[in-house]
């Protein structure tokens, strides 16, 4: 019950929120949803399959690209390629994963980030179908859609729905037998499973949801340009699971929360956001390396004391 | 009784090192088998060759009846040769129902399977196997949490779980305490006998190869020098020089 009633009830809140919150923070707030989308959907990569991916901008940017370009060239309606985005993602998962999965660790990190400068280098090259460095702009998305509220409403509705979905697979045979290739991949194989085949089914059912939350970008900003699909992009759902926690399933979300609102905030007295941003990082992998949502409970802030203590001893130690 | 496990002129080399030398091993349906000698000897080495995780440089592996020479580690499980591990080697962050859940779940091809739930799934068998390892007191506690003797029944456990005919245990009591070892000796003689599973496994300790094979491999700088039931292996100059020595 527990586990049910936090999330409904951040649901609630998130609903009365659109009517009374003004537009500019609405969109903030709706910024934020498809972050968390994307970062969960890398999550379940790096937190449950302990692959540790670069590239899943070019999923992200994939998806963002399918509604603009297909409205700019085709005049496909809006519906068609919400549908066709994420299998699009699905598809190009399959590719880069069935190469890049043949490696391991760094190679594996490698060579998703070399593939995800090669799409950028398409998108910023290909003139004539991405319109180069400008990006496609422009009225793509339904205009009931273009409201912000109804535009807020269908983000959180499609970030609550995928979630589920992602979250009921972390919950099957598949997710445990993925924790289980993480934890030691050798001794799952010797018990007669096939990780590569398990590795690249996440990896395309991670793929289909970065493109997802790549089509609600499209419904925040109604564009589509190359920085989409840039490796500095590839990074940001990797910090949010860290700074969230990537071993707990909704800490990416919690991540992108604290990011967003941490980014905004801190630029209004620096402009040395990124700074500051190393500084809880390295705060966070020292002492609290389950994530912020790590500290939900009493015992996480236990380790974690328990942990800045041990950090300090060792240091008089050293001193 | 039929041969379950049969290796045939079996070598592995390393450059020009032979690690396995010409291996021909015959392992019965039902029987409690060991293999000894030095360190060195090959026996590692031999085992990983039998379970797919090196590729022999000649000869054959056939298990129940079928060539399994070279197959990959989870196909050569799948045929029913499981193997518990030498050194610890269990999931840390995850509990011992989780794992041998997972390994439930893979004997019965549905690990890729992501509409039904993980915990209920496959729960019954799993805990029957916990039971029969004697972990039922902490199925719920994380791997990494355990003893180091608990570690191994785990391991046991993973192997078991995938429902195997032959078991393959690589030192099974090392590092164990005497009580451990003792529910070890115990848990091995049950198994072959209620379950009637082919054991081959390797060990240092004397005490636990005599009580418990009915027949013994001794190796010696990669090949087989010995082979016999218990007592003819003990009388063995040849053994008794190169590796039991005043041991027994």
């Amino acid at each position: 019950m527990r586990r049910v009633g936090l999330p409904v009830a951040l649901i609630v809140v998130l609903v009365v929120l659109s009517y009374t919150l003004p537009t500019s923070r609405l969109l903030v707030l709706e910024n934020v949803l498809a972050l968390a989308l994307f970062a969960v959907a890398t999550n379940l990569l790096l937190g449950y399959g302990g692959l540790v991916s670069f590239g899943q901008a070019s999923f992200y940017g994939l998806g963002a690209y399918v509604v603009a370009a297909s409205w700019a060239h085709y005049k496909t309606p809006f519906w068609v390629a919400f549908i066709l985005a994420p299998v699009a993602g699905a598809v190009l998962a399959l590719v880069v994963g069935a190469l890049a999965l043949r490696t391991r660790r760094l190679y594996f990190a490698l060579l998703t980030l070399a593939f995800s400068q090669l799409f950028f280098t398409v998108a910023e090259k290909w003139y004539g179908f991405t319109q180069g460095d400008n990006g496609i702009f422009g009225t793509m998305i339904p205009s009931k859609l273009a409201e912000p509220q109804a535009g807020f409403l269908f983000v959180l509705a499609v970030t609550v729905i995928a979630m589920l979905i992602l979250w009921k697979v972390t919950e099957s045979p598949f997710g445990l037998t993925l924790r289980a290739i993480r934890e030691n991949r050798e001794r799952a194989e010797a018990l007669g499973v096939n990780v590569y085949w398990h590795q690249l089914l996440a990896f395309i059912i991670s793929g289909a949801f970065c493109a997802l939350a790549g089509v609600l970008f499209v419904v925040h900003d109604q564009a589509a340009y190359p920085q989409l699909l840039d490796w500095t992009k590839s990074g940001d759902p990797v910090l949010v699971s860290v700074i969230g926690g990537m071993y707990t399933f909704l800490g990416p979300a919690v991540g992108a929360l604290v990011y967003q609102y941490g980014h905004d905030l801190i630029i209004e007295y620096t402009t040395h956001w990124q700074l500051v941003l190393g500084i809880v990082l390295l705060a966070i992998v020292l002492f609290v390396p389950d994530g912020l949502a790590g500290l939900f409970s009493l015992a996480g802030w236990r380790r974690a004391g328990a942990r800045v203590r041990s950090i300090l001893r060792r240091q008089a130690e050293v001193g | 009784m039929g041969v379950l496990l049969e290796t045939h002129g079996l070598v592995k080399a390393f450059g020009g090192f032979h690690a396995v030398d010409n291996v021909d091993l015959v392992v019965n349906d039902g029987e409690i088998r060991s293999v000894i000698g030095p360190n060195g000897a090959g026996k590692t080495t031999l085992f990983n060759v039998v379970t797919g995780h090196l590729r022999p440089t000649h000869g054959h592996v056939r298990f129940a009846g079928e060539d399994i020479t070279g197959k990959s580690p989870h196909t050569v499980t799948r045929h029913g040769l499981a193997r518990a591990f030498q050194i610890t080697n269990v999931f840390p962050r995850m509990t011992v129902l989780e794992s041998v859940q997972c390994a439930v779940l893979a004997r019965r091809r549905r690990t890729s399977d992501f509409v039904t739930w993980y915990h209920r799934s496959a729960r019954d068998a799993a805990m029957e196997v916990i039971e029969a390892v004697g972990l039922v007191e902490v199925a719920e506690q994380e791997a990494r949490t355990l003893s180091h003797g608990d570690q191994r029944a785990l391991e046991v456990a993973l192997a078991l779980a995938t429902g195997p005919r032959l078991l393959l245990l690589d030192e099974p009591t090392a590092g164990m305490s005497p009580w451990e070892t003792e529910r070890t000796v115990e848990l091995v003689r049950d198994l072959a006998r209620a379950r009637g599973l082919t054991v081959l496994f390797c060990e240092h300790d004397m005490n636990v190869v005599f009580a418990i094979s009915d027949r013994i491999t001794v190796m010696h700088q990669g090949r087989v020098i010995a082979e016999g039931v218990p007592e003819e292996v003990r009388q063995n100059e040849e053994v008794v020089r190169v590796y039991l020595g005043d041991q027994v």
